[in-house]
Parts: C-alpha cells; sequence; structure tokens
C-alpha cells in the first residue's frame, strides 16, 4: 500500500490549480490586509473623489483601481473586503454547518418523534424566505458583522441537516452501530465517535460550496443596508454604493462584483472537486 | 466430435488504475464444448466475472482493456469485432444471468416490457408477435401466469421468479452459449434448487452450452461437466467434475476442497489454506500460489509452470503435481 | 480422503462437558411488525416475524438456528440481544428475564451476550482504528486507555491475528480478518453467551473455515454458548450440538445435529437438507424440489404454513396448525403427519 504521503502528493497534483490559487489569494489578502493594502480603507479624501482606475484619463497609479464617491481607494476597500467575507463566509458556514449537522445526526439516530420534531422545525426553516428573517433580525438587533454571522447561522443550516440525517439513517442500520449500542455506549458517545467522521466528507463538501454562496448572501446584505456597518469595506456595501454611480464611474461597483464572482467560482470549482475527490465509490481510475 | 461454442487462448485483460496495473485476468485458456457446461470456479478477486465480461466484450473502457489473448466463438473472433457487431451477437448468441436479479431489471418498466426489448432488437417483429413470444419464454420459464406476469413490474416479485424473468429474457434469444454469473447465490436454498432444476432442463431442450461461475462447489458438483479452477486471474487447474473432485491434482484445489465443512466438528478443526491471497497487485510473477503453498520449493518461484495435459484430459499448473500424487 | 489434508470423517473428539441446565430460554416468544398496506383504515396487516417460538439452549453448547429468508431467526438474534422488544413472550438468561428490563437492572448480564454479525463491512466503522474498535465494548467500564490496549493485545492474539493490525484501518484488512476483528470485540467483555449471526455467509470458503475453526477454539477455551444462525446447512451441521429449523415465524422441528440429519421428520427439514448442493458430483440424493414461493409472514393462513408447498399435505393440515411435538432423544416436530410420510432417508447429505 502507497504511504500516505506519496498517495497525498498525487491528490495535491490534481487540485484545480486556478480555483485553488484564488481562494488560496483571498485568504492570504484577508489576514494580510492592513499590510498589503496601499491607502486606509476608511480614509475619505473628497478631493480625489471619483477618480478612475490608472489606466483611464485621469486615474493614478496611486490609486489603481480608482477610487469611490468618499474618496476612498477602491483598491484596499476591495482587500479589507475580503477580510470581511471571509470571516463570513467561512464563519457562518462552520456555525451554520455545526448547528444543521447536531440536529441532522440526533434525528438520524434517534428517529421516531424526535425526528419527527426537528423535521417540522426544519419544514418551518424552509418555508420562511431567508432574506426576511434577515430583515427581521437585523432589523431589531442592528447591522454589525457578528449579526452577519448570527443570521446565517440560524437560516443557512438546513442543507446539514437534511444530509446529515439522511447519511444517520444509512449508518444508523449498519452492524457496528448495534455493537456500540449492545455494549451500553452513551448515543451522544455512538454519535460523536461512529457517525461524525463519516458524515465529514458530505458536510466538508457543502461547506466548500457554502462559502461561496454565504459570501453573496453578506453581499445581498450589505447592498440592502442591513450588512456590516459602515464605513466597514465589504463588497457588498461597495455594490451599494457604486450602484448610482454605475453610468459615470462604473469601477467603483464593478471591481467587488468581479471579486465576488471570482471567488465564488473558485468556492464552487473547489467544492465540486472536493466531492469528487471524496467519493468512496473511486476506487479506480483510468 | 462435438464443435467447440467458445474458445478463449491465453486471455489477458488487465485494469490500470492510479496505484498500479491490475491483471485480473492473467493467461486464461478456456474451451467450451457444444452442450457443454463448464464451471468457473473461484473466490473474490479470482477475476472469475472479468472473464465473463471479457468474453461479452463489457469491459469498461479506458481504464481496462483486453491486452492480449484470443476469444473465438463459433469459428469467429470476438476481440476484433466493433460495438455494433458485439450487439448482435450479445442477446441472441452469446447471453449472460448476472448475480443480482434484483438489480438487473429496471424497476421502472414491466417484465414483459423488458425482456420484449430482447426480442425487439433482435427480430423486426411487431407488438402482439413479442408479447406471444415473451409468454411462451416465462411459461417456458416455469413463471406461474405469465399473462399477469407480463404486465407487473420487478418489486412485485421475489427473487426466484425474477431470476426465472431474467432466465426467460436471457433464452429468448437461443443463445448457443449462456454465461451464468453467481445464478443463485442471491437466492435461497430451496429456491436455488428450483432455478437450478429449471436451467438443467432448458439446457436439455435447447442444448445450449454454459459457463457456470461460482465460489460453490456443491452447485458444480450438480450442474457442471468440466470444472477450472481459478485462482488470481490463473487457472490453476481444469477438468472433468469427477476428476476435480476427486483426484484433484493441484495444492489450491485440494485445499479448497478439504476445506469444506463435513459432517460434524472435529478437534482438528477444518483444514485451512495458510495466509491470504495476493492483493490484485501484489501478485508476484512464479506461481501465485507460491505463498501459501506448503509443497513449494524454490522452484515454483520461476514463471508459472505452465498446464501439462494428462492422460486424463486434465490439467495442472504446478511443478510438483506429480510428487504430490 | 485427500492425503495430506484435514481428517478423516467420523473423528468426533468432543471434550466439552454439555450442562444439561438451561443457559437460555425463550418462552412464546413473538414479534410482530405492522405493515402499513396503503391508505386503507380497515384492518392492520402483521407481519409475523416470531410467532411462538420456545426453546431453550443449554450452557455450553452451540445451538444452530436455521431457515431461509423471512423465516424470523435474525429477528430472534436481535430480541436476545436486546435490539427489539419483543411483542410477547418472555427471554429468561440463567431464569432471569432480560427484556423489558431496564438496561441499568441487567448490571452484570448486560454484557454476558454479545454478537458477531454476518457483514464484515458494515460491522467495523471504517473509521475507526482497529483497537479502538475492538476495545470499545469496554468504554463504559471506564477502564485506561492503557488497561484497554492491553486487553486488546491478549485478544488478537485469542483470536490469531497479528499485532501489526492494532493500528491498521478495516480497509487494509480481508473480509475473514474483519470477522476476526469482529469477534475479538464480542469477547472483550467477556461474554458467557454469542449470537453469530450468519458470520461466515460473505466469506469465501478459505476464509469459512478459518473462522469456523477459530469458533471451535474458542468454545473449548472459554465455554461460550452460541447461537448459531445460518441458511447454510453443511456449515451448521458441522458446528452445532442442536438443531432448531425454522419456517415462517414458527420452529417446526428440533433435535440433535445427528437426529436432525439422519432421520429429518419434517417435510421442510427434509428438502431443506435435499436442497443443499453436496461438493460431490457422483451423490445421488434425493432430490427435493418444492413449489413455490417461501412463505411470508404477512398474514400467513391458518393451519400449517408448510402446507402450501408440502407433497404430503392433507385437509388437517389446512385447518389446524401443528404443535411442536416432543419425541424421543430431544426430537421434536411440528408436523401432523410426521409419522405417516416416507421415511427415505437423506443419504449422504453433507458428509
Amino acid at each position: 500500500m502507497r504511504s500516505n504521503s506519496a498517495r497525498a502528493g498525487k491528490v495535491f497534483k490534481r487540485l484545480p490549480l486556478t480555483a485553488g490559487m484564488i481562494i488560496f489569494m483571498l485568504l492570504v489578502l484577508a489576514v494580510s490586509a492592513p499590510y498589503i493594502a496601499p491607502h486606509d480603507p476608511n480614509l475619505q479624501d473628497l478631493s480625489i473623489a471619483l477618480k478612475p482606475p490608472f489606466w483611464q484619463q485621469g486615474g493614478e497609479s496611486g490609486y489603481p483601481l480608482g477610487t469611490d464617491s468618499l474618496g476612498r481607494d477602491i483598491l484596499s476597500r476591495i482587500i479589507f473586503g475580503a477580510r470581511v467575507s471571509v470571516i463570513v463566509g467561512f464563519g457562518g458556514m462552520i456555525l451554520s454547518g455545526l448547528i444543521g449537522t447536531t440536529l441532522g445526526l440526533i434525528a438520524g439516530y434517534f428517529g421516531g418523534k424526535i425526528d419527527l420534531l426537528i423535521m417540522r422545525f426544519t419544514d418551518i426553516m424552509l418555508s420562511m424566505p431567508y432574506i426576511l428573517i434577515a430583515i427581521a433580525i437585523i432589523g431589531a438587533i442592528g447591522p454589525s458583522l457578528m449579526n452577519v454571522i448570527f443570521v446565517m447561522a440560524i437560516t443557512n443550516w438546513v442543507s446539514y441537516t437534511r444530509i446529515t440525517r439522511y447519511e444517520a439513517m444509512s449508518l444508523s442500520k449498519l452492524e457496528f452501530v448495534d455493537m456500540a449500542k449492545l455494549s451500553g455506549i452513551h448515543p451522544a458517545k455512538i454519535i460523536i465517535n461512529h457517525f461524525v467522521p463519516n458524515v465529514l466528507n458530505s458536510v466538508t463538501v457543502l461547506g466548500s460550496l457554502d462559502v461561496g454562496k454565504l459570501i453573496v448572501f453578506e453581499a445581498a446584505l450589505s447592498f440592502l443596508g442591513l450588512g456590516v456597518k459602515p464605513p466597514t469595506a465589504s463588497w457588498g456595501a461597495m455594490l451599494a454604493d457604486g450602484r448610482v454611480y454605475l453610468t459615470v464611474a462604473w469601477w467603483i461597483a464593478t471591481f467587488p462584483g468581479v471579486a465576488i464572482v471570482l471567488t465564488v467560482l473558485a468556492g464552487n470549482l473547489l467544492g465540486d472537486w472536493l466531492r469528487d475527490e471524496l467519493d468512496p465509490r473511486r476506487q479506480m481510475k483510468a | 466430435m462435438s464443435s467447440e461454442i467458445l474458445k478463449v487462448k491465453d486471455l489477458r485483460t488487465y485494469f490500470f488504475t492510479d496505484i498500479g496495473i491490475v491483471k485480473a485476468v492473467d493467461g486464461v485458456d478456456l474451451c467450451i464444448k457444444e452442450k457443454e457446461t463448464l464451471g468457473l470456479v473461484g473466490e473474490s478477486a479470482s477475476g472469475k466475472s472479468v472473464i465473463a465480461y471479457s468474453v461479452m466484450g463489457l469491459i469498461p473502457k479506458p481504464a481496462g482493456r483486453i491486452v492480449s489473448g484470443q476469444v473465438i466463438f463459433k469459428e469467429k473472433s470476438l476481440l476484433g469485432m466493433s460495438d455494433r457487431e458485439m450487439r448482435e451477437i450479445r442477446g441472441k448468441d452469446i447471453a449472460m444471468i448476472p448475480q443480482d436479479p434484483t438489480t438487473a431489471l429496471n424497476p421502472l418498466f414491466t417484465i414483459g416490457n423488458q425482456i420484449g426489448e430482447v426480442i425487439r432488437y433482435h427480430e423486426r417483429v411487431g407488438r402482439p408477435e413479442i408479447f406471444e413470444k415473451v409468454k411462451s419464454m416465462l411459461r417456458v420459464a416455469r413463471v406461474p401466469s405469465p399473462e399477469s406476469c407480463l404486465k407487473s413490474y420487478p418489486h412485485e416479485f421475489s427473487g426466484g421468479l425474477k431470476q426465472r424473468a431474467i432466465i426467460a429474457m436471457a433464452l429468448s434469444g437461443r443463445p448457443d452459449l449462456l454465461i451464468a454469473d453467481e445464478p443463485t447465490s442471491a437466492l435461497d436454498v430451496t429456491i436455488q434448487m428450483q432455478i437450478i432444476k429449471l436451467i438443467r432442463e432448458l439446457r436439455e431442450q435447447f442444448g445450449t452450452s454454459m459457463l457456470l461461475i461460482t465460489h460453490n462447489l456443491g452447485i458444480v458438483a450438480k450442474m457442471c461437466d468440466r470444472v477450472a479452477i481459478l485462482y488470481c486471474g490463473r487457472i490453476v487447474e481444469e477438468g472433468t467434475a469427477r476428476a476435480i473432485f476427486y483426484r484433484p491434482k493441484h495444492p489450491y484445489t485440494k485445499g479448497l476442497l478439504a476445506s469444506l465443512p463435513r459432517g460434524h466438528r472435529t478437534q482438528k478443526g477444518l483444514y485451512t489454506i495458510p495466509g491470504q491471497p495476493p492483493g490484485p497487485l501484489n501478485r508476484e510473477e512464479g506461481c501465485h500460489f507460491y505463498q501459501r503453498c506448503e509443497f513449494a520449493r524454490d522452484r515454483c518461484s520461476e514463471p508459472p509452470g505452465l498446464e501439462k495435459i494428462e492422460g486424463d484430459d486434465q490439467r495442472v499448473r504446478c511443478w510438483r503435481w506429480r510428487e504430490l500424487e | 480422503m485427500i492425503k495430506g489434508f484435514g481428517v478423516g470423517a467420523g473423528e468426533n473428539l468432543n471434550k466439552r462437558t454439555l450442562d444439561n441446565r438451561p443457559f437460555l430460554e425463550l418462552k412464546a416468544l413473538k414479534k410482530y411488525f405492522e405493515v402499513k398496506r396503503g391508505i386503507s383504515f380497515r384492518r392492520k396487516t402483521y407481519l409475523r416475524a416470531v410467532d411462538g417460538v420456545t426453546f431453550s439452549i443449554m450452557r455450553g453448547e452451540t445451538f444452530g438456528l436455521v431457515g431461509e429468508s423471512g423465516c424470523g431467526k435474525t429477528t430472534i438474534g436481535r430480541i436476545i440481544l436486546r435490539l427489539y422488544d419483543p411483542t410477547d413472550g418472555d427471554v429468561l438468561l440463567d431464569q432471569r428475564s432480560i427484556i423489558r428490563v431496564k438496561s441499568k437492572e441487567l448490571g452484570d448480564y448486560r454484557n454476558s451476550i454479545q454478537a458477531v454479525f454476518q457483514n464484515p463491512y458494515a460491522s467495523l466503522n471504517q473509521r475507526m482504528k482497529i483497537w479502538r474498535i475492538i476495545g470499545e465494548p469496554l468504554t463504559p467500564s471506564k477502564l485506561s486507555e492503557a488497561k484497554i490496549k492491553a486487553r486488546v493485545t491478549e485478544l488478537l492474539d485469542l483470536v490469531g491475528l497479528s499485532e501489526e493490525y492494532f493500528y491498521r484501518f478495516p480497509h487494509e484488512l480481508s473480509a475473514g480478518q474483519r470477522q476476526q476483528v469482529a469477534i475479538a470485540r464480542a469477547l472483550s467483555v467477556n461474554p458467557k453467551f454469542i449470537v453469530l449471526d450468519e458470520p461466515t455467509s460473505l466469506l469465501d470458503v478459505s476464509a469459512q473455515a478459518s473462522i469456523v475453526n477459530l469458533i471451535v477454539n474458542l468454545q473449548e477455551k472459554l465455554e461460550i454458548t452460541y447461537l448459531f444462525i445460518s441458511h447454510n446447512l453443511a456449515v451448521v451441521e458441522y458446528l452445532s450440538d442442536r438443531i432448531g429449523v425454522m419456517y415462517c415465524g414458527k420452529l417446526v422441528e428440533l433435535g440433535s445435529s445427528k437426529e436432525i440429519y439422519e432421520n429429518p421428520l419434517h417435510p421442510y427439514t427434509r428438502a431443506l437438507i435435499a436442497s443443499t448442493p453436496i461438493p460431490d458430483p457422483d451423490s445421488k440424493g434425493e432430490e427435493i424440489i418444492l413449489e413455490g414461493e417461501v412463505m411470508s409472514p404477512i398474514d400467513p393462513p391458518p393451519g400449517c404454513r408448510f402446507c402450501s408447498r408440502c407433497k404430503d399435505r392433507v385437509e388437517e393440515c389446512n385447518c389446524t396448525e401443528p404443535l411442536l411435538k416432543p419425541l424421543e432423544n430431544g426430537h421434536m416436530v411440528a408436523c401432523h403427519r410426521y409419522k405417516e410420510t416416507e421415511q427415505s432417508s437423506v443419504q449422504g447429505a453433507i458428509g
């Protein structure tokens, strides 16, 4: 049997290169924003407002992607916006994943009334458009980064529950679960030791696809003014700001838009690749 | 002198994977005469199903490939044929009964529809005629009330009935060769008996030759004229059923027969062949059974002894079989 | 016999001392499952998986339970393991009822009964290391990890697996080796009774032989009582001291292994024995081919359940259900006509 590191090496070679690089860059930007960004993203300077990107007439290399209506550097705001996207995307994904997976595994393991209860709960959640919930909650507690993550956790957990419940139901039928029950092991331990490692694959795939979705979600919320508090840079907020100026200063909305598209695309590609990679049926490949 | 329906010469089917080449079939010779039944016996990963799929031309490409060898069916070579030509042969001249009747039938179509599909493909006849033919095949397969069976869906049937429907489907083209891949292992013992009886009678009636693939030596004894023992992609012994059961020459065959439980438990226990079969990627060049053979000598690590022909129409792949008598 | 291999038939050196005290008793055990049939609200339909089964297993013996699909043998195993609650009846271990009793009240008895299941792929968690799998039943006992590891090492040795498998994963082992792990796991808590539910059905002939030997050796060494559930009569005959034959939720015949094979009285038992193909081309055993399908235990008819497939049926068989009648030698049969039907000896039926 080939050593694990040899196999990991082979796997690494198959990574979708572009997608991987984009996500990698995103993370780098997010982490090192204060060191990389050429300017303070919140510094307003009306004298240089609405400057076009450097390759257009009137642009400057000091502000490569131009400035917005308040004279803030677009590039710096995009870099700092990456931070928000990453925190919200990953944070929201992890939180909703935890909630959803726990509920799903419990429903799948116990079945019966508990399953019924949890399923009704998910049905209720599914019947309410997430935007409305977001509006209601943010309206009540006010816009902020943490609140956005909170809203995501509340609205996004359902898909995790569905998958993990289904898997838990199949797993429950396997004999090693019977053996654990026979030995008097506590259900919580059974779920943690036996179910969790087995659903990790599906949950990871779902999670990676979710990151893109949540970044778009955040952008939508910010667009509606329900996201992070201004003046914090966020791609969605930049879209909102730039909307009115689309005909005169296209760069304010376009660049953050491109950033969102690239990130989501990369996230989806990575997620698809992960799903194929982790599929247990892929034992041999030509 | 009965003619040879199927002749397989030095067949090698390999699968090319990321982690190495799997030599599923590694130099197999087979021969089935008219009206003869050959039992192909092997344990898991011996390559027995791969041989069946190789003959049928159903090896999944590009991962798998018939690397060398010949498959000759009624004097025509099958390996060179195009997909279209193979499709003409499948179902009409060579038919296959797969192992699990449940997955072999499409749950969305009626039994009549599925059996009729085979007839429809090979004979250009109208619907009413097809249904008549299907009914008669179902009757031949001893399916009770063929009329209502025609209109029923697979899930309404038990395993035994499904297998009968599949046998009906397989024989509807009056094939010369029937390949049965573990046709009864998914069935209960009493139902298994019914199916064995059915296959035997139909074999008589239509004069079909059969390649019966199984790991169950009891079924082999009941149904086969000749037996070939497959180990790690190679035939290690081949001969008439009586020769194999009463006068086995290869240590693996002997070990296999000795490890069957007979009678009541004994202090010594059942004979067990030591060790494990080598994984599909770990097979060495010499005799594949070398590592587990109690009688191995240095010579056995050499490239495998070729099958020698005995006076008894039996062949063995072992350097030392004479000494071990 | 084949030279140099195995041993001649008939060497029955059985050194175990079999007790006459019943260790596990099933009393009128019933398990019905409700079957939902469409949207009809009329009568409820039940699948009578186990429909009034009574027998006892003696300490130290191997009791074989045979039958085809739907006969209820697996369900009985699960009831004994407390994975199902029976609809009616009782199960006693050492004269104490073990069902409908809270886990805590069982105390020591909870670990007395363990199991080994059929599927070597489903009975081990693919993502757990072998030593954790074997040691898992010990976790409620709150032993230290070091102690558990020591015990696992002992167990690996007991079942004949090399220590190199300690930190491996199930997919690195063959099917036979996985069953060895399953057996080691069952033994970890020193059970006195093990339910073996088709442990060799999915194994190759060579793996089956080594597992069978292991099961026998462990019984000699550790004095365990076995319930061996299987549809493979050859293995059941080899292993069992006494055999019970089940059909459609009922026990139709019970007797010593020898009695059942040499003198089967129930027509179903005879058919079962005759249907098991013997690896011997010259064997001229009587072929009994049954008509029809294996009866499903959903809404069974009144009278004998085997009636529809039985060649020797009479009027009585249709109306009244035959009860298990005790004969000599502990042989019991549930058939109205066992005396009159042909006593064709199933010659050469295995062995």
